[in-house]
């Protein structure tokens, strides 16, 4: 029994030896990772103007000199970028992507370190670290920034007409790490793997909650973008935010039937206040004093932003009416 | 014995293969531990929208989406108090399938900043559970929210900060909280409940409950707390912190002394015969040695719980059971006529004296204390310093006759007691037509005064001051004078004129006269409300002034005045009075309760009537003096001057 109780003893001590090289591996890990993506971190500077700083970040994602960074004022004059072995080049555009508000700058150079766009996309709560000259910190030779944290949520970003000043509304990483600053967009952020997962973004404001946004575009959204303009082939951009079309083709309240209150506040609730007889409105059943939530998925905050989004719509297309009917929550289909 | 081996070479062997293999790193580890808390907790949240508010001030967005989580299976949930901001004209709850439910809000814990919601239709949502659950301060929490557009989770981790912040009431970590959190749980590794999110800022950092959102500093209510309290907002009674009505004898909380300076008219102490000079020794069996304790145990009661308080009154002990009320009656400002010093006697051991060093004409004290009379007790109590003096007047039961003992001089050398008794009067009730000796400007008619720009770095307001001209090394100048803070409208053409025109009554008067515009052009905004505090600083270095004779107003009667309002009840304590012009439209701020610790004086200049302006009333309501009298220069002047009356 004592020999068994020792070969236990021996096989526990074993047990913690190698649970101790896992947590010295975690560290030595880190480093290897931290150092790998600052490598490929460059510092960009460009133009700047009142109040803005004249600088951002960007990443190497080829040998051969491409880097990903945002399409932003910084590159309104031709930039220059500086690696992190302090080395200084005249950077070209060779390519921008309006939708994703993606620049990519070329250097000529060769066999630099780059890093790799990741194919797949982090869950929530997945540990990440962010790579950037946030605030220009760094200059010369002296490595990027470099911050912890981890995946907040994965969502699109909010389609609410107005709520982003961005032409953007795809996946987006939210940020559990206060990615939001001076000079930060266009930096890395990497996995434990040491795969580039994401792009940080321009500084954003949620317009809807009023606060800063600490967000980076999926690197599986970036990459066949990115691919195409390193191989000099042409994109096409395609929109994807909703633009108002001609009056005579999109829906409008009077076509619909449909009369609301004065709007006479600065920001009247968009509620029904008469529904015109024989109308597709009447026939749909919208009544009087239904409060109108939502148009499809688009959150209606007022009548402005009713008219509006009917403007977006086709007149050929059924909209999906959602209202308040005193406590109720009701769904109209409406086709002319 | 074989079977045993062979049972030890298969754990072996397995142990061996479970840390070769998975090799899962401690990050990774950590991201599955938080994303299962996360999932634990994720069916009890819904989203929270809320629609037809109109637009107004504060970091986040009155209508910025939250979140809400169900705690019964009757349709109930405890939501953020942003719910309730702007009076919004619809709440919707959305579930995580994404059916959508009218709610309404049955009560609100207006002390922890929460709100209970009853959803019309059943979304079937799990309820969450509200129990003790132990946590270590540094240990990982996890704050779960929902994202406005899809509803997908959102996390954010931190560790547990602290306990019992906010004057007892909160935990804070410091996870990033913003709207998508609030109303949210905060969770620890297991996904246990710990609290609920809230928008939270401490007392003194203004009025915006969301201003301190991602910043590293959070705050939720503790399970339990929210736990006993549920059945009260259940029956739709709203839960309010409970109010004592003990003045301390500082302004300072953390002094170690618990001695109670005066007791708040018609309030539970009053009521329980509490007096000036009792020692407060312990609160339900907690013993206290400073005001700032008193407050942290007091922050956590409940108006209607009944608290055991002991106190120490001379050589006695005595305990008395107190019922907290949820509001105290107003202050009616009182006052005596008399302006007075502290005096030391000299000797360490002995305290400081009080000293009268004027009297006002036509005032309580006129008849009965003189200059150079020692105020030693007054309804038996000590008076040991001017401060608490003044506090124990300011907040004296209205009009009640006060016995004074005083030592007065006979002849050359004696002294003698003397016994008066004085009824003090509303300071709203009387304007000082005249200033005593001790208030009024000795002008040295040597120094001429002219005016001077002043510029602060990083501050965009441009200010002229009307002053005594000093060379830049010359010492503070005696006797001490008062200052005038005018704010100016937006689109004032010219302020050193405006200040120019100050001048010469400004130097017969004594009182410092500058003229601040707004840094926008267009517009006062709400940050600026601090900038009038950082002028004041600086003007106060520069000049020897008085600050019981500082005194905030405005040029004319339009933005510039709203924002004079704003800065002089906003931030108590910067400011010993606000002149305000009758036609100013008062701001869209919370107005405060009238605080003895640091008391505000009002004047309209110029108010013809009585009964305007309208909105007299309510801050007549909520314990301010006002005054009412021309809207002459030298008036105005006069009552600055007057100010540090007691």
């Amino acid at each position: 029994m004592m020999t068994v109780f020792r070969i236990y003893t021996v096989i526990v001590a074993l047990q913690s030896c190698i649970g101790l090289s896992s947590s010295l591996a975690y560290d030595a890990d880190i480093e290897a990772l931290t150092r790998k993506a600052q490598s490929a971190a460059v510092k960009i500077y460009g133009a700047g103007g009142a109040g803005l700083e004249a600088y951002q970040s960007g990443f190497l994602v080829s040998p051969d000199g491409h880097i990903a960074t945002v399409w932003s004022y910084v590159l309104d004059v031709q930039p220059v970028v500086v690696l992190d072995d302090g080395r200084r080049f005249e950077g070209t555009i060779v390519g921008f992507e309006p939708q994703l508000e993606l620049a990519i700058v070329k250097v000529d150079a060769t066999e630099l370190p780059f890093l790799e766009l990741s194919d797949t996309v982090p869950e929530v709560a997945d540990p990440v670290l962010a790579v950037s000259n946030l605030f220009g910190i760094a200059s010369g030779d002296e490595p990027a920034s470099v911050m912890q944290g981890m995946i907040a949520a994965v969502t699109a970003l909010d389609a609410r007409r107005g709520t982003f000043k961005t032409p953007y509304s795809g996946p987006v990483l939210i940020l559990d790490l206060v990615a939001n600053n001076p000079g930060a967009a266009g930096g890395v952020l990497i996995d434990t793997q040491g795969r580039a997962v994401g792009m940080l973004g321009k500084e954003l404001r949620d317009a809807a909650a009023g606060v800063w946004l600490n967000y980076a575009l999926p690197a599986n959204v970036l990459r066949p973008v990115i691919a195409d303009i390193v191989a000099g082939r042409t994109i096409v951009a395609r929109s994807q935010k909703a633009v108002p079309l001609p009056a005579d083709k999109s829906h409008a309240l009077a076509q619909l039937g449909i009369g609301m209150i004065p709007d006479v506040l600065e920001s009247t609730p968009a509620f029904v206040d008469r529904v015109a007889a024989e109308s597709v409105a009447a026939r749909a059943d919208v009544r009087p004093d239904d409060l109108i939530l939502l148009v499809g998925n688009t959150r209606i905050e007022d009548q402005r932003s009713l008219i509006d989004t009917l403007r977006t719509i086709d007149r050929r297309d059924a909209i999906v009416l959602t209202v308040q009917r005193e406590s109720k929550i009701v769904s109209i289909k409406i086709q002319l | 014995m074989a079977k045993c081996c062979i049972a030890m070479s298969l754990f072996y062997v397995a142990c061996l293969a479970n840390v070769l293999s998975a090799q899962d790193d401690l990050r990774t580890l950590r991201a599955k531990a938080i994303r299962a808390a996360a999932q634990r907790v994720a069916p009890s949240i819904v989203r929270v929208e809320k629609f037809g508010v109109a637009e107004a001030g504060g970091e986040v967005a009155d209508d910025a989406p939250t979140v809400a989580v169900a705690i019964d299976d009757a349709r109930h949930f405890l939501a953020s108090s942003l719910v309730q901001r702007q009076t919004p004209t619809s709440l919707v709850l959305v579930a995580e399938d994404g059916r959508r439910s009218t709610a309404k809000i049955i009560a609100t814990d207006q002390r922890r900043q929460l709100v209970l919601l009853e959803s019309t239709d059943d979304l079937g949502v799990k309820p969450i559970e509200l129990a003790d659950v132990s946590s270590e301060l540094g240990q990982t929490v996890i704050a779960v929210g929902r994202i406005a557009g899809d509803g997908s989770i959102a996390i954010s981790s931190g560790i547990l900060s602290a306990k019992d912040r906010l004057w007892g009431i909160a935990l804070q970590t410091d996870a990033r909280v913003s709207s998508v959190f609030y109303g949210g749980p905060l969770v620890d590794l297991r996904g246990q409940l710990l609290g609920l999110l809230v928008p939270a800022v401490p007392d003194d950092m203004g009025d915006d409950v969301t201003a301190w959102y991602d910043s590293g500093v959070a705050f939720a209510i503790p399970a339990p707390a929210i736990k006993t309290r549920l059945p009260t907002l259940l029956k739709g009674e709203d839960v309010r912190g409970g109010l004592i009505g003990i003045v301390a004898k500082s302004n300072d909380p953390y002094v170690e002394s618990a001695e109670i300076a005066t007791v708040l008219p018609r309030s539970p102490a009053a009521g329980a015969d509490i007096q000036a000079g009792d020692v407060v020794r312990a609160i339900d069996g907690q013993s206290v040695r400073s005001h700032r304790e008193i407050k942290q145990i007091l922050g956590n009661r409940d108006a209607g719980q009944t608290i055991s308080i002991d106190i120490a009154r001379k050589d006695e002990l005595l305990t008395k059971q107190i019922m907290l009320a949820d509001k105290i009656p107003p202050l009616r400002p009182q006052w005596l006529g008399i302006t007075a010093q502290d005096q030391k006697t000299g000797n360490e051991n002995q305290a400081g004296r009080v000293v009268i060093t004027g009297v006002f004409d036509d005032s309580p004290a006129a008849k009965s204390l003189k200059t150079n009379d020692v105020l030693k007790t007054i309804d038996g109590a000590i008076v040991t310093d001017v401060e608490s003096l003044r506090r124990r007047i300011f907040s004296a039961y209205p009009s009640r006759m006060l016995d004074f003992e005083v030592a007065r001089k006979e002849g050359e050398n004696g002294q003698a007691d003397v016994r008066v008794s004085i009824q003090t009067l509303e300071l709203a009730a009387g304007t000082a037509a005249s200033l005593p000796d001790s208030l009024v400007y000795a002008n040295d008619a040597a120094t001429s005064w002219t005016v001077t720009e002043l510029t602060l770095p990083d501050l965009g307001n441009k200010s002229f001051v009307a002053g005594p001209k000093i060379k830049d090394d010359q010492a503070a100048i005696t006797p001490p004078l008062g200052l005038l803070l005018m704010l100016a409208d937006p689109g004032e053409a010219d302020l050193k004129k405006s200040a120019a025109g100050w001048t010469e009554a400004a130097s017969k008067a004594g009182v410092i006269v500058c003229i601040m515009g707004p840094s926008k052009e267009d517009r006062w905004q709400p940050e600026e409300i601090d900038s009038a505090g950082r002028v004041v600083a600086s003007l106060t270095k520069r000049y020897a002034i008085d600050e019981t004779m500082t005194v905030i107003s405005s040029v004319g009667s339009g933005a510039g005045g709203s924002m004079s309002m704003a800065v002089g009840i906003g931030r108590a304590g910067t400011f010993a009075g606000l002149a305000v012009n009758p036609d100013v439209t008062p701001p869209a701020i919370r107005l405060r309760e009238n605080d003895p610790s640091a008391p505000l004086q009002l004047f309209l200049r110029g108010a013809t009537s009585p009964d305007e302006p309208s909105w007299a009333a309510a801050l007549e309501k909520t314990g301010y003096a006002v005054l009412r009298g021309d809207d002459k220069p030298e008036t105005l002047l006069r009552w600055v001057r007057s100010l540090p009356r007691i």
